[in-house]
Order: C-alpha cells, then sequence, then structure tokens
C-alpha cells in the first residue's frame, strides 16, 4: 500500500552543513489495519509524510503509494488518500462546513459526504461557525473530517490527537481503530504510545530520520527480550541474595527486581523469598511496553553521521 | 479542471475582504453620489441659451472620473490578488489545498485565472454601478448634455480598460504573494517599486519610462497615445503589452516557483 525505499530528505542552508531530516528510511505498510509511525520529535516523521503526499521533494529514495510513483502519480491516487499533515489547515474564518465545500468541490463530492463526516467527527451542531471559535481539538476533528470526505482507502494522519482532551483521545482512537477494521489503510504518525499500542496492529519507530525497529506490535515488544518477573520486597539486597542462593538470575531496578524467569514460575519465586523471611509486596510480569521499547531504541547513541534535525516547520 | 475552479470561485468568493472591499466601494459610491446630488444644479437658462453648459455633475466628464477611480480599483485588484495567495500561505491552507490537487502548474493557474476574472467582473460591476449613480444625478440634478454615441464608447471603453489594468495588478499581487509567500510583502513591493523603485527610475534612466508599469498603466487607462513622461509617445498597444508583459513574467516566475519548491 505504501512503500518507501531509501528516503532521504537533506534540506539544504547557505551557510554551514545541510540539515539531514530522513536519512535512508526503508518502510512498508501492507494493505488494511492501523499502521503507527512513531519516533521523537525531529525523527523526520512530518517529512516523511509530506514527502509521501508530494508536498517536499525528496532528495534521494522512492515512494509508491496505492502502487504509483511519487510524486508523478499522485493526481490518479490522491483521491483514494485521506490525510492530515501536522496540524489542520484550514480557513480560519470560514465555517467548518465551506472548508469541506470548497475541498469537496475539487472531487466532485456531493453535499450529503460532508453532512456524513461531519456527524461522524461529531461536529454536525458546530459546522455553521467560523472556524476560529473552534477548540483545538475541533480543529483536529475538522481535519480529520476533511480526510474521510473522499472515502479514502488509504488515510495518512500525523499526530490526529494533537490537542485532544482524554474523552477525545478515545474517540480518536475508536474512530482509528473502526477505519481500519472497515479494510482501509490508517498509517497514523503520534508520539502518544499508549494510544498507538492500543490502536495499532503495526508499528514502525524512528529515529534520527532512520527506522530502528518495525513489524506488529507484538513482535516489535517481544524484541526487546527481558520478559520475566518483577518482585518488590522492602530489602531489595537480601531478596536478590535469597533468589541468587535458590539458582534464579535477579537484577535491581528502581526499587524492584527483575527476575530473568517465565512468568510461570512466580510461585516458586515467591516461596524462595518465604522461605528466608522475606515477603513480596508487588510480583507480576514484567511486561515490556511501548514507551519501553520505543524510549530503548530512540534513546540509542548516535554515531557521528547521526545528526538529525526535523525539516522547517 | 471545471471541479477546480468551481472550488477557487468558492474559496474566493467566501473571502471576507473581498466581501468587505466591495461593500466598502459601493458605500463609497452612494457616498459620491449623494455628495454630487448635493452639490449638483441644473443647467442656467440663460447659460444654456449662450450655448454652454454650467450645470453640476455633467455626465459628459463621466469618462474621465472614471479614470480618476481607476487608482483605487487597482489597489483593490492588487489587495484582493495579494491577499488570495498570501492566506494560504500564512494559514497553511495550501499544503491542504495540494493533498486534495497535486498538480502544482495547474492549481496556481487556475487562482491567477479565477483571481483575474473575478476582479474583472468585480471592477465592471462597481464602475457600472458609479456610471450609473452618476448618470442618475446627472439626469436629475446636473447636465446630460454631450452624452452622445462616442461618449457612451468612451465611458464602455473606459471601464474596460480599468478593469484589465485592475485585473493584471491583481494577477501581479498575486504571483509575488506566491514567490514571497506573504500577503503584505506582495503589496509592499508592489508599493515600493511603483512610488519608489520607478520614481527614481525616471528621473535617473528616463530612456526606460515608456517601459515601466505605471507608464503602461496610466497611458492604456486614458485610452490614447501619451507622452508617459520621458518626450517620447507611448501607444495604447504597447502601454497594454507593457502592463501585460509585467504581470506575465511574474506569474510565470510565481509558477515555477510553485511546482519546484517544497511546501512545508
Amino acid at each position: 500500500m505504501i512503500q518507501i525505499e531509501g528516503l532521504r530528505k537533506e534540506y539544504r542552508r547557505v551557510r554551514g552543513r545541510a540539515t539531514v531530516a530522513v536519512d535512508g528510511l526503508d518502510l512498508e505498510v501492507p494493505s488494511g489495519g492501523v499502521y503507527g509511525f512513531l519516533g521523537p520529535n525531529g525523527a523526520g516523521k512530518t517529512t516523511t509524510i509530506r514527502c509521501l503526499l508530494g508536498l517536499v521533494r525528496p532528495t534521494a529514495g522512492r515512494i509508491r503509494l496505492l502502487g504509483s510513483d511519487v510524486p508523478r502519480g499522485l493526481p490518479g491516487t490522491l483521491p483514494g488518500v485521506g490525510s492530515i499533515v501536522e496540524a489542520p489547515a484550514m480557513f480560519a474564518r470560514f465555517s467548518g462546513r465551506r472548508n469541506l465545500e470548497i475541498l469537496a468541490r475539487l472531487d466532485g463530492i456531493a453535499d450529503a459526504a460532508i453532512d456524513r463526516v461531519l456527524e461522524r467527527v461529531e461536529l454536525a451542531d458546530r459546522a455553521r461557525d467560523p472556524v476560529r471559535t473552534y477548540s483545538l481539538g475541533m480543529k483536529q476533528r475538522l481535519g480529520i473530517a476533511a480526510a474521510l470526505l473522499k472515502d479514502p482507502s488509504v488515510l495518512v494522519l500525523d499526530e490526529p490527537a494533537n490537542g485532544l482532551d482524554p474523552a477525545g483521545i478515545v474517540e480518536v482512537r475508536q474512530l482509528l481503530r473502526s477505519l481500519g477494521e472497515e479494510g482501509r489503510t490508517v498509517f497514523v504518525s503520534s508520539h502518544i504510545l499508549s494510544e498507538v499500542q492500543q490502536t495499532a496492529d503495526r508499528v514502525a519507530i524512528l529515529a534520527r530520520g532512520r527506522c530502528v525497529k518495525a513489524g506488529p506490535v507484538h513482535e516489535v515488544l517481544a524484541s526487546r527480550g527481558g520478559a520475566g518477573l518483577v518482585v518488590k520486597l522492602r530489602d531489595l539486597a537480601a531478596g536478590r541474595a535469597a533468589l541468587a542462593a535458590a539458582g534464579f538470575d535477579a537484577r535491581p531496578g528502581e526499587g524492584v527486581l527483575h527476575v530473568a524467569v517465565g512468568p510461570g514460575r512466580a510461585e516458586d519465586v515467591s516461596r524462595a523469598l518465604a522461605e528466608r523471611g522475606l515477603f513480596v509486596t508487588e510480583l507480576r510480569p514484567d511486561e515490556a511496553d511501548l514507551e519501553t521499547v520505543f524510549l530503548e531504541l530512540t534513546q540509542a547513541p548516535s554515531g557521528p553521521d547521526d545528526a538529525t534535525d526535523e525539516g522547517p516547520a | 479542471m471545471i471541479r477546480l475552479i468551481r472550488s477557487e470561485a468558492l474559496r474566493l468568493l467566501s473571502r471576507r475582504m473581498l466581501r468587505g472591499l466591495a461593500l466598502l466601494a459601493v458605500a463609497g459610491i452612494v457616498l459620491a453620489c449623494v455628495i454630487a446630488a448635493i452639490n449638483g444644479h441644473r443647467p442656467t437658462a440663460s447659460v444654456v441659451a449662450a450655448g454652454f453648459d454650467d450645470g453640476r455633475p455633467r455626465l459628459a466628464d463621466l469618462p474621465g472620473i472614471l479614470k480618476g477611480t481607476s487608482f483605487i480599483l487597482i489597489a483593490i485588484g492588487l489587495v484582493v490578488g495579494a491577499s488570495s495567495v498570501g492566506a494560504d500561505w500564512q494559514q497553511g491552507t495550501m499544503a491542504t489545498l495540494l493533498t486534495w490537487e497535486p498538480r502544482r502548474v495547474r492549481v496556481f493557474v487556475v487562482r491567477l485565472l479565477t483571481i483575474a476574472v473575478v476582479v474583472t467582473l468585480l471592477t465592471v460591476v462597481l464602475l457600472a454601478l458609479l456610471s450609473l449613480g452618476l448618470a442618475l444625478v446627472a439626469s436629475t440634478r446636473g447636465s446630460t448634455v454631450g452624452t452622445d454615441d462616442a461618449w457612451f464608447r468612451a465611458v464602455v471603453g473606459t471601464i474596460l480598460r480599468i478593469s484589465v489594468v485592475a485585473s493584471l495588478t491583481a494577477v501581479l499581487g498575486a504571483a509575488i504573494a506566491g514567490i514571497g509567500r506573504h500577503t503584505a510583502a506582495a503589496m509592499g513591493a508592489v508599493f515600493v517599486y511603483l512610488a519608489v523603485v520607478e520614481s527614481l527610475l525616471r528621473g535617473l534612466v528616463p530612456r526606460w519610462v515608456p517601459n515601466m508599469l505605471s507608464s503602461g498603466m496610466v497611458v492604456f487607462i486614458d485610452g490614447r497615445a501619451g507622452d508617459p513622461g520621458n518626450g517620447a509617445v507611448l501607444s495604447v498597444e504597447r502601454a497594454l503589452a507593457t502592463v501585460v508583459v509585467y504581470a506575465g513574467v511574474f506569474a510565470a516566475l510565481a509558477t515555477t516557483l510553485f511546482r519546484v519548491r517544497d511546501v512545508n
């Protein structure tokens, strides 16, 4: 559905070295489902999305969208692609509905479709108000409505939950999930990792302009290793000694011990401690979450050539 | 293409700037007609008997009055053109538009054409309103002496020539706003060029005067070959060509840059 090969984008400066926003990115987004595109600020997510939509000309590399080369094939493919790039840009003095009407005219979309997407993002009752009176979350929802207006098979959404309150974030999560379940391909960049973990089927993690990990969410989580048990007790040193004596490899963490055994041996760990008069206050599986994996991957030290910045906003 | 034109027309006609300027211009026309009516008087019988006409306003002066308003309409054209493109860059909506229609040359050319057509129509309507208003005042409280076919052709010609110049100025403003990606920068650039650069060049390099934008505008709106200020004679055709070349060169440059530059 989306194929990116060796994408590189440099922003040249009048003086000094060029700024490398994306540095040899390879990515393949399969058809259907939600694909999370993760990375810290400046990792190159937005620049990649701009390249994908033909807004920015790559320095090198190849992009294919819906089977066509970008940017040459975009006139044929964009009618099937809905998108938000950074904050949804709309005319602030026009009503939300008028903004959608202007876009709808471009593809000959009927007014009924405008009503439908406004209902879907729950903006129907504010549709005739100027966009400047909208909250950030409402503007974000209007952007999603614009992206849905074409009834697209691919959605490219750059931080769609930006500025939303918790209820709004849940709504966007449900919306993305339902769009993915409808068979659409939802390519969504985000830094709200808990949301992506609950929404995406697959993720790619970007750091310093490169993809450092990609695949199904469960595989990315499993790739971290370190599965085991987390043990919390009052005397960590005594606990570590007791576990070592019982043949367990326990490493100290922040106020806890990480024991390198499967969750099925929790009873053995608990017994080994109890036999030494040590009682656990917490015992749980050492499950990695996306945030942990993300931080480990994106905070890894970079080489001298890896220094990258996000492109101009 | 038709869809893009419809979208551009809807966007341009929805702009408060355009509506506001149009309303302001209509209010100005009404005010001018009221003032003309208050100060107007029918020709004195004895003066007419002597072969003169002291009625005011004189409808025969309408072409000159229309020419007098041309700078306002050219300014309106510049503001509409520059803001129509500049606002898109300042609000970031150009990126949104290009994710719907990625053929950039088509987008920009259609935008320039839409601006040109809308400004032409707006100018024609405003000048026609002014003409009708003054005709009404002149026929009731002024003089209509000398309003023959030649006069009518002069009025229509003046309206059309002013509309053409206003529309080309709008294209010029839009093109410069596209290059600078900013409304105020475009208006400032045109103003500085006309008020400062051309003024300086007039004194420093007189032989360039016939090629100056202001010379072309003045002579073309006047509708008669004339001296642009250096003793030479500038024909109406060449005056039009001068304005067209200025607008065309900047439109081509802006379109080319729009095609190749990143949209961030």
